[in-house]
């Protein structure tokens, strides 16, 4: 009867720490991973979302060339790369900065000198060539065109629609929660660490057994999240989002793909403790019998 | 010595059948704790990425495309399908020729004269209604003089208009491209000497001379 008092005591803690063990996970994950701004600009630049970017710039300034007149070339040649990326990162960093209620940098996220000059001098040109009287009209069209240039690149630039997410109020929500984070996750390891304590002192007679219920956790939390993953990415889920702007499907999707890996990756990691604890058992368990 | 044996056993099925056990434990508590987090996310997804789980892409949706055929006053007439190359437009006055499309939309205006969905198909009594760019096709639109022939040919029958008056209106007008009582065709194109966009509008409006329907 005391045996299997044991052994019921033990298979309940067992679980409570298979969950603990993804809460912990699950919580580590959001403050390392999902609130962390190194994440999203690594993807930035190994996706070459830049180029996307500019390659919907592009396509855009080409379609509205037959009703404004103005070659795409006009707005391309005065974008740079390097700036344009950096602008990108930028404005992620910032967005993060804001909810984690850090400084956010003073930084312009994109410096339209070089548009503006750009567009002035094709203006100028145009004007001279058809004796166009530079007048406050001129000034105003000049003005209008140069604002819808900035707009349309800002919006290009925000990859992850975070101006949308900030006006629907996700960003404000994140901002409230992430004060908690920390807590949480002392809490979170804190339990995990008494179940481990507890189990530890159930099977205080064999330390195998320890062993064979701290493998048996490892195995059941990380096969518990990584088959989920494991759909998410074989399925091509995420394919399946409708996102009609090319360069937003492919920050998106890029995004919850990278994450379902880390969260692979680590269920790998914890899986393999499992089988670790399992080898331990049988070695200890072989060694008691001898 | 069996009795050893037995309790062997016994200890190594247990052995193997509990992590079976905690996986089907905390696979179903995980399961009920995570159903309604994961219908409000899926939710979520749907009005934000419209999430399909066939995964069709919007490229890969095929739109029904096929002509619809029908009869107005013992008239055989074809109403296309969104995108739909259904006319041609001709204007001699200014050298043009062009595809009609049904429907407008960036795409196709690269490729012809639109007509606004809004208005009635070529052959309706109404108010046809066709919209190209200022630098593409519709470049010369403001030298077509009252008088001028304009001609809308489809595979049903033929359209003859005379060009009646100019008009310059706001973007936000939307008086010259609303449905009308009488048979007319309004082209429209931006209008303004200067580059960048413009709110302003020239449209020419022109009044029907001549419906040939085919046999």
């Amino acid at each position: 009867m005391k045996k299997f008092n044991n052994y019921a005591a033990s298979l309940i803690f067992t679980i409570l720490t298979a969950f603990f063990i993804i809460f912990t996970v699950f919580v580590r994950f959001a403050g390392t991973t999902v609130m962390n701004e190194k994440f999203y600009t690594d993807i930035v630049k190994s996706e070459k979302l830049t180029d996307s970017v500019l390659n919907s710039i592009n396509k855009f300034f080409d379609d509205s060339y037959a009703s404004s007149g103005i070659p795409a070339e006009v707005y391309l040649n005065a974008i740079d790369k390097d700036e344009l990326e950096s602008a990108i990162c930028n404005k992620i960093e910032n967005t993060l900065l804001g909810i984690k209620g850090e400084k956010i940098s003073d930084k312009e996220v994109f410096n339209f000198s070089e548009v503006e000059k750009s567009i002035t001098n094709y203006f100028e040109a145009f004007a001279e060539e058809n004796n166009v009287d530079v007048n406050e009209k001129y000034q105003e069209q000049l003005d209008k065109t140069i604002a819808a240039a900035k707009t349309e690149i800002e919006n290009h630039i925000d990859i992850f629609m975070l101006e949308i997410m900030e006006r629907s109020g996700v960003l404000e929500k994140a901002e409230k929660l992430y004060p908690f984070l920390t807590p949480v996750m002392i809490a979170v390891i804190s339990a995990l660490a008494v179940c481990i304590v507890i189990l530890a002192v159930l099977n205080r007679k064999s330390i195998s057994a320890l062993f064979y219920w701290g493998a048996v956790s490892c195995l059941c939390s990380s096969v518990i999240v990584a088959v989920p993953c494991l759909i998410l990415k074989f399925s091509d889920y995420f394919n399946g989002l409708v996102i009609r702007t090319d360069y937003i499907f492919k920050s998106v999707t890029a995004v919850l793909y990278s994450m379902v890996d880390t969260l692979l990756l680590v269920q790998i990691i914890i899986f393999a403790a499992a089988v670790i604890l399992f080898v331990l058992y049988a070695v200890t368990g072989r060694l008691k019998k001898s | 010595m069996s009795v050893n044996k037995e309790k062997s056993k016994s200890a190594k099925t247990v052995v193997i059948a509990t992590p079976i056990i905690v996986l089907v434990i905390c696979a179903a508590l995980a399961a009920i704790m995570c159903y309604f987090p994961v219908r409000k996310a899926e939710t979520l997804m749907n009005i934000a990425f419209s999430a399909d789980p066939d995964h069709a892409q919007i490229s890969e949706i095929k739109y029904d495309t096929k002509e619809v055929e029908a009869e107005i006053d013992g008239n055989k007439i074809v109403y296309p399908s969104f995108g739909a190359e259904y006319a041609s437009l001709k204007i001699d006055s200014i050298n043009l020729e062009a595809p009609v499309f049904w429907g407008s939309s960036e795409e196709l205006l690269k490729q012809g004269v639109c007509q606004y969905s809004g208005s009635v198909f070529i052959g309706e009594q109404g108010n046809v209604v066709l919209d190209a760019h200022c630098n593409t096709y519709f470049y010369e639109l403001g030298n077509v003089k009252e008088g001028d022939i304009i001609t809308l040919t489809t595979s049903y029958g033929e359209f003859i208009y005379k060009a009646k008056e100019q008009v310059l209106f706001k973007e936000t007008e939307n008086r010259y491209i609303s449905p009308t009582a009488d048979d007319r065709l309004t082209m429209y194109t931006c209008y303004g000497n200067l580059l960048g966009p413009t709110e302003d509008r020239l449209a020419v409006i022109c009044e029907l001379v001549e419906k040939k329907f085919y046999e």
